[in-house]
C-alpha cells in the first residue's frame, strides 16, 4: 500500500483485517494536539515525539512512542491514531494492537472491536497474560460473563500466581452465580497478594449470597479498610506511565515512590511537581518527609512550615514539623506543635510524644 | 393533583426565537434538523430548514423552552479560577406550588459569591409559574423563592402536611428551607425550624424513614472544598478538581420533628448512623431496595464506595452497599457516582439502580435480585456500557416514554474536566470545554437497553452541560415531559412528542389524614394479572425533584384490573379496576386491606 503523508511517499504493510473492519480509512496525517494550555514540559515532549515521527513517517517505533506520550497524557484519541499507524506499520509487533486496545476501550470502543484487537496480541504474543487479563476485564464490562471467565482462566494458566486475575475470575464467578468457586479464587487472590479493597468486597459478597452474614460483615470491614488496586504486572503499560511527565504524573510518582521507600528519588519528583503547584499543602509535606528520611531536617522543617502556612490544620504537619524540631534539639518548639497537632485530632499520636516528653497536651 | 383535559397543544405553536444569548448550532450528524418541526410547528431551533427532499423523522421531544416563557440562563459567576463548585450545579424541580393543578418549575443558579459565597446576592433561583394557558411566569420576587446562596439543588415535600409543598435548597454554603404559606408565598424558616446545615450540600430527598408521618430529609454533602487548591489534569492544564483532592465528609440525617406542631428539624445524622462513614454523596434516592417495607437510602458517592443505609426499623441506618453489590462496579472499582434512579427496568417487581458516572468509566445498571439478596451489575448485559464510557453522567431519569410498558432511560452529560472541546459544542468557549450530548436509552421490554440517536435528536443534539434533570407531566397530557438545567446555560423544557404506543395510567397516590402525598409509598398496577410497580417518589436523578405521581404506561392493555398500593408504613390496600388513559387519585383509607 503507497501512502502519502506530509508529502512523503511511502510504503506501508497494513493488516487487512484491520483496514477491512475499520469505519473509516487511516488518516496519515501526524497528530497534532493542541498544547496550548498544557505545561511546558509536557508540550515539548510532545513536541519531541511529533517531530520523530515526522522525521520518520515509516517507523512503526516513532508512531507508538507518539502514541504512548498522547496516551499517558489522556490524550485518547491522537493515541489510538498514532497506534493504529504504528500497528499498520508492523503488523506483527504485539504491543500496538494491544496499546491500541487499551485506548479504544476508554474511548468506548465496542467490545468486538478491543476483543479482536487484544485477540490478535494474544496471537502475536501468546505468553503475555495481561493481554488476556484485559480482554477479560473488556468483555466483563459487556457482560459477556462466560467469555470473560474463560479469559481470566487463561491469564492464570500463563501465571497461576497472577493474583489479580484470580480477583477477575471471581467477581465474574459472583456474577455468573457460582459464590462458591468464586470464593476460592478470591482466596487465591489475597494468598498471591492481591490484598486490596476490592477483592475484600467481592468476598463479602459471595458471602452474602451463601447466606454467611458474619463473614461477608468480616470481609466488608477488611474492604472498608483498603483502597482498590490493580496490581497487574504489564512491562508494556509501565513503559508508557513512565512517559508521563506532568506535574500530575509526577506526584503521583512521587507518591509511589515514597511508599515503596525511596525517598531520593521521590523528591526529584516532588520538585517538579512544586513548579506547578506551589500551593499544595500536601506536596510540600510529603517533600518534608521525603527530606526527612533523606536526612535533612532543616530542609523538611521547611517545608513542613510551607505547608503549614497554606493549611493550618494539617495535624500530621505540625506532629513531623515537631518531630524536625526535636532532631534538631529545638525541643520547646516541637512541644508546641505536638500541642497543636493534638488540639486539631485529639486522638492524635503526638499525645504520646508529648508523654514521652514528659508534657501534657493544652 | 387533579387530572384536568389538557387546553393548549404546545406543540403546535411556531417558536422560531433562540434562547436570549445563546448560540444555537446544529452539529453535523444531525445537519438537517431532524424534524425539529413538527405537526407543522417549529422549536427554538427552527431556523435551519434542512433538507427539504428527506422526511424529517418525527422528535419525540419537543423543546418548549422560549414559547411558554421560561427564560432561565444559569449563572456560574466564574472568574477563571476553577472553583469546583461552578460544574456540581445547578438542579431542577417540577412541582405544583400554588395547588392549581398543574406543574411549576423551580430552577437553582449560582452567584458572584465565590469562593465564599456570600459576597453578593445575586443572581437568584427563580420561580416560574404555569398558567393555564400553558405559559410559565417568573413569580420569583413575589414568591420569596429568590435564594441568593450558591445554589446546587433542590428537595421539595410537605414538611408540615398541611397539603401544600415545600422547598429545601441545597447550597455551597448553607442550606435553606422555605415553608409555602399556601398563598403563593414562601418564608424562610431556616433558622427557625432549626436547619443548620453548612458546608457544601447536594442532593436531597425526603422520606418518613421512621414512620411517624412527617417527611425527615436525607441532604448528600459532598467534599470540604477549599478553593484555594488548584489542580492540573494528566496533561498538565489547569483543570477543576476531583473530589479526592479534598477531605470526605459525611451526609446529613434531618429528622422532622412536626408531631410537635411547629415544622422543626433535628440532626440526627450521628445517632442514625449515617455521619459514621464520611465519603463524597452527589446524589441520593429514598426507597425500599430490600422489600422489607422500610424505607432505605442509597447514595451515589463520587470516588468512593456508594452507599447503601438499610433503615434497622429503630431510628438507625447499617450501610450494607459493600455486602450487597451495590457499593462497587462488577471489577470491584469505585466510581464517580453522580445521579441516581431507582425503577424497576426489568418488570420483575423489584427496584433496580442506575448510577451515572464520570467519562471513561460506564454508567453502572444494578439489577435488584431480590429477597434482600443484593445487586449485580448488569451494566454490559443490558447494553448501558460502552455508550456512556465517553460521556460524564448527571441527572438522570426512568421513564417510559412511548407508553409501551417499560421504562426506558434519559441520561444528562456534560463533562467537569477540561480536556479537548468536542466539535460543534452548543456553547462558546471556555465552557465548550465540558460540553457533551445527552444519552436516551430504549428499553426493549426484557430490560434490555438501546441507544436512540435521531428520534431524539431535539433533546440529545444540543452539546451542552447538563446537570440536573426532572421528569413530569407538563401539560397534562399522560405521558412524561423532561425539564433539564444547565450550567451557564439555560434550562430546557421538552415536551414528550413520541408516538404513542400504547395507553396510559398516571396515579396519584394519597393519604387524605397527611393532606399529601404518599411519598415513599410503592404502586402497583395489575393487567392480564401482570403487575407493573412504580414508586411514589420526588428525589432521584441529581439535585433535582420531579413530579411524584406514578405515570405506567401500559401497551396495548385498554384496562387495569385493579390497583395496590404499599403506603410508606408497610399498609398494602388495594383498589379496584379502572379505564385507561386517565388520572386516577387513590386515596388511604378507601380501598380494600390487604394482608
Amino acid at each position: 500500500m503507497i501512502v502519502i503523508a506530509a508529502g512523503v511517499a511511502i510504503v506501508v504493510l497494513v493488516p487487512d483485517e484491520e483496514l477491512s473492519q475499520s469505519p473509516a480509512p487511516l488518516d496519515w496525517r501526524v497528530p497534532d494536539p493542541d498544547t496550548s494550555r498544557m505545561q511546558a514540559r509536557v508540550a515539548q515532549r510532545l513536541k519531541e515525539a511529533r517531530q520523530a515521527v515526522r522525521r520518520q513517517l515509516d517507523s512503526p517505533e516513532a508512531w507508538g512512542r507518539f502514541g504512548a506520550v498522547c496516551d499517558v497524557h489522556e490524550l485518547y484519541g491522537h493515541a489510538a491514531q498514532c497506534y493504529r499507524h504504528a500497528y499498520a506499520l508492523a503488523p506483527n509487533d504485539f504491543r500496538w494492537p494491544y496499546l491500541l486496545a487499551y485506548v479504544r476501550e476508554l474511548q468506548g470502543a465496542d467490545v468486538a472491536e478491543t476483543t479482536r484487537l487484544f485477540q490478535k496480541a494474544a496471537e502475536l504474543e501468546p505468553e503475555f497474560p495481561p493481554v488476556f487479563f484485559r480482554s477479560a476485564d473488556a468483555l466483563m464490562r459487556e457482560g459477556k460473563l462466560d467469555e470473560a471467565r474463560d479469559h481470566y482462566r487463561k491469564a492464570i494458566q500463563l501465571d497461576p500466581t497472577l493474583a489479580v486475575a484470580h480477583r477477575g475470575l471471581g467477581q465474574a464467578l459472583i456474577a455468573l452465580g457460582d459464590p462458591q468457586t468464586a470464593l476460592h479464587h478470591l482466596e487465591r487472590a489475597v494468598q498471591y497478594g492481591q490484598q486490596d479493597g476490592a477483592v475484600f468486597a467481592a468476598m463479602a459478597q459471595a458471602y452474602t449470597r451463601l447466606g454467611d452474614f458474619d463473614r461477608a460483615e468480616e470481609a466488608g470491614q477488611k474492604s472498608r479498610r483498603l483502597s482498590s488496586v490493580l496490581a497487574l504486572p504489564d512491562p508494556i503499560r509501565f513503559e508508557v506511565e513512565a512517559l508521563g511527565i506532568s506535574s500530575k504524573h509526577c506526584y503521583d510518582r512521587a507518591r509511589t515512590l515514597m511508599q515503596g521507600g525511596d525517598y531520593a528519588a521521590a523528591i526529584d519528583q516532588w520538585k517538579i511537581a512544586e513548579e506547578s503547584l506551589p500551593n499544595d499543602p500536601q506536596l510540600h509535606h510529603r517533600l518534608g518527609i521525603s527530606y526527612m528520611r533523606t536526612g535533612r531536617p532543616a530542609l523538611a522543617i521547611e517545608h513542613y512550615r510551607q505547608a503549614l502556612e497554606l493549611n493550618p490544620k494539617l495535624a500530621n504537619a505540625h506532629f513531623n514539623l515537631g518531630i524536625g524540631l526535636e532532631r534538631l534539639g529545638r525541643v520547646d518548639e516541637a512541644i508546641e506543635h505536638y500541642r497543636r497537632a493534638v488540639q486539631i485530632d485529639p486522638n492524635h499520636r503526638a499525645v504520646r510524644r508529648l508523654g514521652q516528653l514528659g508534657s501534657a497536651p493544652r | 393533583m387533579p387530572s384536568r383535559t389538557p387546553t393548549v397543544s404546545l406543540g403546535i405553536r411556531r417558536q422560531v426565537v433562540s434562547a436570549p444569548g445563546r448560540v444555537t448550532r446544529l452539529i453535523g450528524a444531525l445537519s438537517g434538523l431532524l424534524g425539529m418541526c413538527l405537526g407543522g410547528g417549529c422549536t427554538d431551533h427552527a431556523d435551519n430548514p434542512g433538507d427539504a427532499t428527506q422526511a424529517p423523522p418525527a422528535q419525540w421531544f419537543t423543546e418548549i423552552t422560549t414559547a411558554v416563557g421560561l427564560d432561565f440562563v444559569h449563572e456560574t459567576g466564574a472568574t477563571g479560577e476553577l472553583y469546583m463548585p461552578e460544574v456540581i450545579g445547578p438542579g431542577a424541580a417540577l412541582f405544583d406550588f400554588d395547588n392549581d393543578g398543574d406543574l411549576d418549575i423551580y430552577l437553582i443558579n449560582g452567584n458572584h459569591g465565590l469562593p465564599d459565597a456570600v459576597v453578593e446576592q445575586t443572581p437568584t433561583n427563580r420561580l416560574y409559574r404555569q398558567d393555564p394557558d400553558g405559559r410559565f411566569v417568573d413569580v420569583t420576587a413575589e414568591s420569596g423563592l429568590g435564594d441568593g446562596g450558591y445554589g446546587m439543588g433542590v428537595a421539595i415535600g410537605d414538611i408540615d402536611n398541611d397539603g401544600d409543598a415545600d422547598v429545601y435548597v441545597t447550597n455551597y454554603g448553607p442550606d435553606r428551607l422555605y415553608q409555602n404559606r399556601g398563598d403563593g408565598t414562601f418564608e424562610d424558616i431556616t433558622q427557625s425550624a432549626g436547619i443548620d446545615v453548612p458546608g457544601w450540600s447536594c442532593s436531597a430527598a425526603f422520606f418518613d424513614y421512621d414512620r411517624d408521618g412527617f417527611l425527615d430529609l436525607y441532604v448528600t454533602q459532598y467534599v470540604e472544598f477549599d478553593p484555594h487548591l488548584r489542580c492540573f489534569d494528566e496533561a498538565g492544564r489547569r483543570d477543576y478538581c476531583g473530589p479526592k483532592e479534598f477531605p470526605p465528609v459525611h451526609d446529613v440525617l434531618l429528622h422532622n420533628n412536626g408531631s410537635s406542631g411547629r415544622p422543626g428539624f433535628t440532626d440526627v445524622s450521628e445517632e442514625a448512623g449515617v455521619a459514621s462513614i464520611p465519603a463524597a454523596g452527589l446524589g441520593v434516592v429514598c426507597e425500599d431496595l430490600n422489600d422489607d417495607g422500610w424505607i432505605d437510602v442509597y447514595v451515589a458517592n463520587d470516588a468512593y464506595p456508594n452507599h447503601l443505609w438499610l433503615n434497622q426499623r429503630d431510628g438507625t441506618f447499617r450501610e450494607v452497599a459493600l455486602m450487597m453489590g451495590a457499593a462497587y462496579n462488577l471489577h470491584g472499582q469505585s466510581e464517580a457516582g453522580m445521579g441516581v434512579v431507582a425503577a424497576d427496568f426489568d418488570n420483575d417487581s423489584r427496584l433496580d439502580l442506575f448510577v451515572t458516572h464520570l467519562r471513561v468509566e460506564t454508567n453502572t445498571h444494578y439489577r435488584n435480585l431480590g429477597r434482600g439478596v443484593g445487586f449485580d451489575d448488569v451494566t454490559g448485559e443490558t447494553g448501558l456500557a460502552a455508550s456512556s464510557m465517553e460521556y460524564t453522567g448527571f441527572g438522570t431519569a426512568a421513564l417510559d416514554v412511548e407508553l409501551d410498558g417499560d421504562l426506558d432511560l434519559v441520561v444528562a452529560n456534560g463533562r467537569v474536566n477540561r480536556v479537548d472541546p468536542l466539535p460543534d459544542a452548543s456553547i462558546d468557549p471556555p465552557w465548550n470545554l465540558l460540553a457533551e450530548p445527552n444519552l436516551f436509552y430504549l428499553n426493549d421490554g426484557t430490560g434490555r437497553f438501546e441507544l436512540i440517536e435521531r428520534p431524539v435528536a431535539s433533546l440529545c443534539g444540543l452539546i451542552e452541560i447538563t446537570r440536573g434533570l426532572a421528569i413530569g407531566d407538563i401539560d397534562s397530557d399522560g405521558d412524561l415531559d423532561i425539564l433539564i438545567s444547565n450550567v451557564q446555560g439555560p434550562a430546557r423544557l421538552y415536551r414528550n412528542t413520541s408516538p404513542r404506543n400504547g395507553h396510559w395510567l398516571v396515579v396519584r397516590a394519597t393519604d387524605l389524614s397527611l393532606r399529601r402525598d404518599a411519598i415513599g409509598a410503592r404502586v402497583t398496577v395489575f393487567c392480564d394479572g401482570q403487575p407493573l410497580v412504580r414508586a411514589i417518589t420526588r428525589g432521584f436523578s441529581y439535585l433535582s425533584s420531579s413530579d411524584p405521581r406514578a405515570h405506567f404506561g401500559l401497551g396495548d392493555v385498554d384496562r387495569v384490573d385493579r390497583i395496590e398500593v404499599r403506603w410508606p408504613d408497610g399498609a398494602r390496600e388495594s383498589f379496584p379496576a379502572t379505564e385507561v388513559d386517565r388520572f386516577v387519585q387513590v386515596t388511604r383509607g378507601t380501598g380494600k386491606r390487604q394482608p
